[in-house]
């Protein structure tokens, strides 16, 4: 959509969504509030564009001493949160934790090298039932299963990602769309091995010898450890000659193969860190939980870390991290709106696709290509 | 020989787009590959740097066959290429675009990315400075941090060729530099190309522009319908009545 028409026709659009739910005069109130938003967004972006850009920072744009700043107070804010939150607060943030490594993983294959991927969740079943059924079987310690989950994972990674990573865009999709259903389908009926629709139950929660490490508290730290990890990683990554020919394989394959870049390597590369890290997680979820079940590995799940990436920012490592917190934290915040939170959430991810298509921090790239 | 042309023919199906081209490019060469269009010279080129495999004939290249090898390896052995429509990494900076062409002389992996040991960092600075320094060749100092797509077309016809020749090229190959350019634009190009062959490259340069090919290339292959015509110096070649035949057709029987 474009120029000024957006402003107008956007609240409009919200309000006849809603109708059906909220009957006439809900709907106008949808429309009031929408209208006096897209009327304030407007005012900004147009009057005062040099206002209205910083609103969203840009961390580019900030000098070494802010970055080193805001990150002490980042650090010190996370480690003091458990203090101030209450048990079903912490849980629900341990959850978004999990949900910002996944997202940090996912971003590798679908920001940095443009490989849409839909069945990203069957990585993190693999680790999930991995560890499931090691520690019931055979009381696999935490902290070991952790390397185990990553590795089953990716080696999964490489079972699908050798035979099909010559597939390209929306076929590319499909097939990924296809192995995760086959690997929920597959959790739900391998009775034997994996309990079937009642899934495992009793897994080992975290501990060192004696110590456990299974609080809501204990889990947070490991989390927030791991969320630390995948964030000084990947964002290395990103400024390596690695990332650099990821990127360049995402603009123009057939120009990167020329310059030298095995592009079918550096796929396989790619797909195998993206499905490591998935099964990283998804044996710190079965730890969490202490049961595993294929309802927790839907398609929903797959598109809800997309959806993360995409609306934080492709590629963007702060972007990602914010956009799986707002994605998680927010639909929790909007629990008493009951059945209309989902409907919030669409029109918050439509509203962002419209008004800020680049993603809530955008990548120093992405920042470039639309703001010039 | 630097590279040696044998024979090589390409069918798509029934259609043969080469059949039988055979020459040979010295060292030191600016050497011309022109003919009408549809003649085969961007097949040839395709057939060389591995995007398409032979039907039959063979590369040498500094004395090793590299016919069929995939087209890394062929950027590795030291053939460079630039596309006749122009492909950058358009979302990425100028600078950038450079830096990716050292990716097949520059060797840090996964755990030099991730550790970013002192190797991994001495290695990027170097290709960052390889890279400012042919930005510098091209005459593209200035919009380093730019977006490439947003350059203007004549400099992302030479960004591209400081992109092709951050590969350490011995041999670069130009796929219609000068289209789209005008008459000044194209004499900077036939300088700058003159400047890459004072650099040792050789170059092998497909262009339509008669001006530009007979100004400043050693020799010339003419092609036309997928066969080679003739190939020798330009003066010899633009006399030729095969060669006027096959851009102008056949002089009316009297």
């Amino acid at each position: 959509m474009s120029g000024r028409l957006k402003y107008l026709i956007w609240p409009l659009w919200i309000a006849v969504l809603v109708w059906p739910f909220t009957k006439l005069r809900g709907a106008l109130i949808v429309l009031a509030a929408a209208a006096a938003g897209s009327a304030l967004l407007f005012v900004l972006r147009s009057w005062a564009p040099r206002i209205a850009l910083p609103a969203m920072p840009r961390l580019a744009s900030f000098s070494g001493h802010t970055k080193t700043g805001l990150l002490i107070a980042l650090v010190l804010f996370s480690l003091a949160l458990p203090l101030c939150l209450n048990k079903y607060f912490l849980d629900v943030v341990v959850t978004a934790g999990i949900y910002v490594v996944l997202a940090l993983g996912l971003n590798i294959i679908v920001g940095l090298a443009g490989l849409l991927v839909l069945g990203y969740i069957a990585f993190y079943a693999v680790g999930a039932y991995g560890y499931a059924i090691l520690s019931t079987h055979f009381h696999l310690n935490f902290f070991w299963a952790l390397p185990i989950g990553a590795l089953l994972a990716l080696l999964a990674g490489l079972l699908l990602g050798l035979p099909t990573l010559r597939l390209r865009g929306d076929y590319l999709a499909i097939v990924t769309l296809g192995f995760g259903e086959i690997m929920r389908i597959v959790l739900n009926n391998w009775d034997g091995l994996t309990g079937g629709p009642n899934g495992i139950m009793h897994i080992g929660r975290p501990a060192i010898g004696a110590l456990a490490l299974g609080r809501p508290t204990h889990l947070y730290y490991i989390v927030l450890a791991l969320i630390a990890l995948a964030a000084l990683l990947t964002s290395r990554l990103n400024r390596s000659r690695l990332g650099r020919a990821l990127v360049a394989m995402r603009e123009d394959e057939t120009a990167a193969r020329a310059c030298g870049i095995d592009t079918t390597r550096l796929k396989v590369l790619a797909f195998c860190l993206s499905a490591a890290v998935a099964g990283l997680m998804g044996v710190v979820f079965a730890a969490k939980m202490s049961f595993v079940s294929p309802e927790s590995f839907t398609f929903w799940e797959s598109v809800m870390v997309l959806c993360m990436v995409v609306l934080g920012g492709m590629a963007s490592v702060p972007g990602v991290i914010l956009g799986a917190l707002a994605l998680i934290v927010l639909p929790e915040a909007f629990r008493g709106l009951q059945h209309y939170r989902m409907l919030v959430f669409g029109a918050a991810m439509i509203a962002m696709m419209i008004f800020r298509p680049q993603g809530l921090l955008p990548s120093r790239r992405r920042t470039l290509e639309l703001g010039e | 020989m630097l590279l040696t042309i044998e024979r090589i023919a390409k069918n798509f199906g029934g259609l043969a787009a080469l059949s039988d081209i055979s020459f040979g490019i010295e060292p030191g060469q600016i050497f011309g590959l022109i003919g009408p269009n549809g003649a085969g010279k961007t097949t040839l080129f395709n057939c060389l740097t591995g995007v398409y495999k032979p039907s039959a004939g063979r590369f040498t290249f500094e004395d090793a066959d590299i016919t069929g090898i995939s087209e890394p390896k062929v950027a590795q052995r030291g053939i460079a290429r630039t596309f006749q429509n122009i492909r950058l990494f358009k979302e990425m900076t100028v600078l950038e675009n450079v830096m990716v062409g050292r990716h097949c002389r520059t060797a840090s992996r996964l755990w030099g990315a991730i550790t970013r040991n002192r190797k991994t960092r001495d290695e990027e600075r170097e290709i960052r400075t390889k890279a400012a320094e042919l930005l510098a060749f091209v005459e593209l100092s200035g919009p380093e941090d730019h977006l490439a797509k947003n350059l203007p077309y004549g400099h992302q016809r030479r960004l591209e060729i400081a992109r092709a020749l951050a590969t350490e090229p011995s041999l670069l190959c130009l796929d219609e530099p000068a289209a789209g350019m005008n008459p000044q634009e194209a004499g900077e190009l036939m300088a700058m190309i003159r400047r890459i062959r004072d650099r040792g490259v050789t170059v092998l340069l497909i262009e339509h522009h008669m001006r530009v090919v007979m100004g400043i290339c050693d020799r010339v292959a003419v092609l036309d319908g997928g066969r080679l015509v003739t190939a020798g110096p330009p003066d010899d070649v633009r006399g030729d009545p095969r060669v006027i035949e096959a851009y102008l057709g056949k002089a009316p029987a009297c």
